[in-house]
């Protein structure tokens, strides 16, 4: 500065130039910022476009509603994904069933409830470090736990319940910082009006925080829909074309369930003693061409069993009727066979005892529930069979199914944003 | 009264039956196992499917070991695998009662392949394959020269399964005679196709992956014939070289193990029947190379007689014939190591 | 020590408690035992006829953990008088005034000890086993800053009557509407009511948080500088509304702000240090206080 500085006014100036320096400097790094920010996420937006792009150029051919409504096949053009679809949304249902309420309860338990100690301490720290455990180590503890330990099967119920823990962490920690976020007079507003501490959580706490809370949830089943480790580890399916048990339908009683369960009724049903004509049905694959899955009735027998008939006598009635063997097998049980193939026998009994006997058991029809204990494959799971095929064809098929896993998330996604500008529209600080 | 309950139970179990006719019955075959074999099983649960109402088969992919895992807990009907059962899978199934029934369904071939544009390589000997591959070759074995002083000195770029595959077990035990031995700096993948993307971008990179990877890019790819040790011929890779066991040592067997138990259910032995009897087209289909038509008969054979063990008394199949894998006595148990395959002969 | 000497000071000569507690007496039929800081005669007979007790704090201490925040405080409230607390920051005004509705029940390792008897019916607020709640049923508070529930405005004033277990529309609507014209807010907003609170402006949010403490149907509301966040006219209509309200309920207010004190208090008590330096009629200590303490810092010499 040239001013002499006992000049007064040289002094304003030469502050004055300093200041406007210092704001033209503060300026550009502004600017700067704000551009690279722009840059930044432009780019961001636009690896997701090309990524996303690219993926449904190579899937185009499969991208028909015949994708998601057919079973899979090893035909890749015949392919579909509906037990797939099916299979991920009923984990995701279990999965959210069983993260969202219980992590949203943890994360309130330990902002409100929990007092601070070395117990809490130690909780909040392994949740903090469950969150980076990886995947297939859930997988590897549903196993041991839910599988073996629990007997849950390799069922939906256990992929849902590992997908559930291991996304709970992530609803926890949500729902803790959304917590945290809520002002501490909020909390004092409510308790002066004597509220207590489960009503401050119900009444402001809970809604004020669940639009943060949904973040978090929505983090963390898309997190959980697109795991695939854990869910190998505990048997998800390859392949699988059977659709878990819809509820209140017919049951599909597998044959040798149904000998249990036969001969563990305890009433005992004088089928014997009064005798009667029971018929069975002989079917055979239809062997027309395009008559796929079906198959024709060939002949139904009917087996007449003598009043106070023995077992043995039973079976040689069996024995006696033409296409029909009956054996006992290693467990005891009596099963009645056609030699010829796919010639798996349907019974029917024309003297009432199915009827009385069907009154006893359950109905025949699937509890509310069933589908829980279904064996299932999922969306991710598909894709990595796809991928790892060698025939090419199979690609296309893989990437169609990432377009639908995609757009499944984005509609999740899309309707946790829906809701979140909803909540917040009634709520605002 | 026993005799009472009995009936009673006869009588309940066919009036159960009768149910499933109005209840629509349906029985569920499970299998699981080896990703390897997985496709060929799924193929051929399609078409069965198709062909027989009411059954259902399941099929996980969680790999040999896994499979094998859920087959002596009694978990599964079938097990898929792409090796025979180990002794330690033989001792647990036996401490758990399980007894199976192995059957070879087809033939898997290890395939050597370099780019297409590599054209000096026209054979190699496993000697060869071993130079390449072997631990000690790491950072010494860097240009083809330094396998065949005949060969260029191109880089050698080296692409593998990785070490958690089947066949990584597989090529290791072959080629170096020790299961695991490989050297390290090459580029590994479990899944196949990145490798087949890998050498049909690079001039001089060799690879080796299952005969299905290498059927379906053929196109990309280029398989070098093996040097028969014993004929001193080189053999390419074909149904027919690895159906007669000329392709060797590379030609490798996978299997299906059933459950002796559910080979009782109609279900079960339908569908293992079905497999044996009319898979081959799939088989071939997926890439695999079936059986002859003898060796499907005596494995149909083993399947009706429930004729329960194993040919390989717990020990891998390298260079194992189809011939001997029906003559060898079935075993429950391991056999020692001292009777081993090379000498079978 | 320190406590004893505190004794005396409030306590001033033995004709003046006994006085103060003959006014006690009658009232609750019940002896105003101990050092209850009274207030001096002359000042009770002259500007205020007849002051009943609302509340009489006795032997008062209070921890946060090991810091001994309160000691040994002892003064009566006069039921529907207004009741400042000041004195400089850190003195413990605000401590007492949340001792009043439990609110250090919030936070760990807080601990009093003494008691806040409510009359008439003598409830000790901060007695062990005496829930909170219950004391928080009867004793409301308005906050420095407006907190407001960030909901309607309708939904604000209705918390504490829900609570409180009254429901159906009507019932609600006429609880709201009573509490928002007691706050003087119901001109403003009748027609607005489910607009969110935060809409409204800082002053009115704080009369909604009146509201809403009036909507409970207090005894004694509380206030806690209820007034510093607001600009000087939200301020004036604030302390109007306090006055009015002093009609119906008693008021104890802490204030940083000593022209408010004097303006809209009837009692107001000078603490420092934890402790209670002087008590009595809002003239005597603005005009006459009787302590050197006292005298200095309204005059602005420290604090």
């Amino acid at each position: 500065m040239s001013a002499a500085p006992v000049q007064s006014a040289g002094v304003v100036v030469g502050r004055a130039e300093e200041a406007a320096r210092m704001v033209a400097s503060r300026k550009r790094w502004d600017r700067f910022f704000m551009i690279g920010g722009a840059v930044l996420s432009f780019l961001c937006i636009a690896v997701l476009a090309v990524l996303v792009a690219d993926l449904v150029r190579d899937a185009w051919p499969r991208l028909e509603w015949g994708f998601l409504t057919r079973d899979q096949s090893n035909d890749a053009e015949q392919a579909g994904i509906k037990t797939a679809i099916l299979g991920t949304g009923l984990v995701m249902l279990v999965t959210a069933v069983t993260a969202i309420p219980l992590g949203i309860a943890a994360g309130i338990y330990l902002e409100e409830y929990a007092k601070k100690n070395w117990f809490t301490t130690i909780i909040e720290i392994n949740i903090a470090n469950l969150a980076g455990v990886p995947s297939i180590i859930w997988g590897l503890m549903a196993l041991g736990l839910l599988v073996y330990g629990l007997k849950t099967g390799q069922s939906i119920l256990t992929a849902g319940l590992t997908l559930g823990l291991l996304v709970l962490p992530i609803v926890i920690v949500a729902t803790r910082e959304s917590i945290r976020s809520i002002p501490q007079g909020i909390r004092e507003a409510s308790f002066a009006c004597g509220a207590s501490r489960l009503q401050t959580v119900r009444y402001h706490i809970l809604p004020y925080s669940m639009s943060g809370v949904l973040t978090g949830c929505i983090i963390a089943m898309s997190r959980a829909i697109g795991e695939t480790a854990p869910l190998v580890t505990i048997g998800a399916l390859a392949y699988i074309t059977s659709v878990p048990a819809v509820p209140f339908s017919e049951k599909a009683w597998p044959l040798e369930a149904v000998a249990t369960r036969a001969v563990q009724v305890d009433a005992p049903i004088e089928t014997g003693a009064s005798g009667g004509v029971m018929q069975f049905r002989i079917e055979l694959p239809d062997e027309t061409p395009g008559a796929k899955k079906h198959a024709v009735v060939k002949a139904t027998r009917d087996v007449t069993i003598p009043a106070g008939a023995s077992a043995a006598q039973v079976g040689e009635a069996i024995e006696a009727t033409p296409d029909l063997t009956a054996r006992l097998d290693s467990t005891g049980l009596l099963r009645v066979e056609n030699e010829q193939f796919g010639g798996i026998v349907l019974g029917k009994d024309t003297s009432g005892v199915a009827a009385a006997l069907a009154m006893k058991q359950e109905g025949g029809r699937h509890g509310p529930l069933d589908w829980l204990s279904s064996s299932f494959t999922v969306l991710p799971i598909q894709v990595f069979d796809w991928v790892s095929r060698p025939q090419q064809n199979f690609q296309i098929n893989a990437a169609a199914a990432g377009v639908v896993l995609v757009m499944v998330t984005l509609v999740m996604n899309g309707v946790a944003i829906f809701l979140r500008v909803r909540l917040r529209k009634r709520l605002q600080w | 009264m026993s005799t009472r309950t009995f009936v009673t139970g006869i009588g309940a179990l066919v009036a159960g039956l009768a149910m499933t006719a109005t209840a629509m019955a349906q029985s569920v075959v499970k299998v699981d196992g080896s990703s390897t074999v997985q496709p060929v099983t799924s193929a051929i649960a399609e078409s069965f499917e198709g062909k027989v109402r009411n059954v259902k088969v399941e099929v996980g992919t969680s790999g040999t070991g896994g499979g094998f895992k859920k087959f002596v807990r009694g978990e599964i009907d079938i097990a898929n695998a792409s090796r025979p059962i180990q002794a330690e899978e033989m001792e647990k199934a036996k401490a758990a009662g399980i007894e199976y029934v192995e059957v070879p369904i087809a033939f898997d071939a290890l395939t050597v392949v370099v780019n297409p544009e590599n054209k000096f390589v026209t054979q190699l000997t496993v000697a060869e394959l071993k130079k390449m591959w072997e631990p000690a070759a790491k950072d010494v074995v860097k240009t083809w020269k330094d396998v065949n002083p005949a060969w260029p000195a191109e880089p050698l770029t080296l692409f593998g399964a990785g070490t958690d595959s089947g066949t990584f077990d597989y090529f290791t035990e072959a080629v170096m005679g020790k299961k695991g031995a490989s050297r390290s700096d090459y580029t590994p993948s479990e899944n196949d196709n990145t490798l087949v993307q890998g050498i049909s971008r690079d001039v001089h990179a060799l690879g080796y992956f299952g005969y299905s990877y290498f059927i379906h890019n053929q196109d990309k790819l280029r398989a070098v014939p093996i040097v028969n040790d014993k004929t001193g011929k080189a053999v390419a890779p074909s149904n027919e070289s690895v159906a007669d066991g000329t392709y060797v040592p590379l030609g490798r067997p996978v299997f299906i193990y059933v459950n002796r138990k559910s080979l009782e259910r109609p279900e079960v032995r339908r569908f293992v029947e079905y497999y044996v009897g009319q898979g081959a087209n799939q088989i071939k289909e997926e890439g695999f190379v079936p059986l002859p038509e003898s060796a499907y008969a005596k494995a149909l054979e083993r399947v009706k007689n429930l004729e329960i063990g194993t040919a390989f008394g717990g020990h891998s199949a390298v260079g194992l014939g189809i011939d001997e894998m029906f003559s060898r006595p079935l075993v429950n148990e391991p056999v020692k190591k001292e009777e081993p395959k090379k000498d079978g002969k | 020590m320190t406590s004893a000497n505190v004794s005396n000071l409030q306590v001033g000569n033995a004709g003046d408690r006994q006085r103060a507690v003959e006014v006690v007496v009658p009232t609750h039929g019940r002896d105003v035992s101990g050092t209850i800081a009274a207030v001096d005669s002359r000042a009770a007979s002259s500007s205020q006829s007849a002051s009943l007790v609302k509340a009489e704090v006795r032997g008062l201490d209070f921890y946060y953990g090991k810091f001994h925040a309160l000691k040994n405080l002892n003064l009566a409230i006069y039921d529907k008088k207004i009741t400042a607390l000041i004195g400089p920051s850190g003195c413990g005004k605000s401590t007492l005034l949340r001792c009043f509705n439990r609110m250090h029940d919030l936070y760990p390792d807080t601990k009093y000890s003494g008691e806040i008897v409510l009359h008439p019916d003598g409830l000790n607020l901060v007695g062990p086993g005496i829930d909170p709640i219950t004391v928080r049923m009867r004793i409301s508070m308005v906050f420095q800053k407006p907190n407001p529930f960030p909901k309607s405005i309708f939904e604000n004033v209705a918390f504490g009557p829900r609570l409180r277990g009254i429901k159906g529309k009507d019932a609600l609507e006429a609880e709201v509407q009573r509490a928002l014209k007691g706050a003087a807010l119901w001109e403003e907003c009748k027609d607005r009511l489910q607009d969110n609170a935060y809409r409204l402006s800082g002053g009115q949010q704080q009369r909604l948080c009146i509201a809403r403490a009036l909507a409970s149907d207090p005894e004694v509301i509380l206030f806690d500088e209820p007034t510093s966040a607001l600009d000087p006219v939200a301020t004036l209509r604030i302390e109007e509304l306090m006055r009015e309200l002093r009609e119906k309920v008693t008021i104890i207010v802490v204030t940083h702000n000593m022209h408010q004190a004097s303006r809209v208090s009837d009692y107001t008590a000078f603490m420092y240090l934890g402790e209670l330096v002087e008590y009595g009629e809002t003239p005597q200590i603005f005009q006459r206080p009787k302590k050197t303490m006292t005298e200095e810092y309204i005059s602005g010499r420290f604090g």
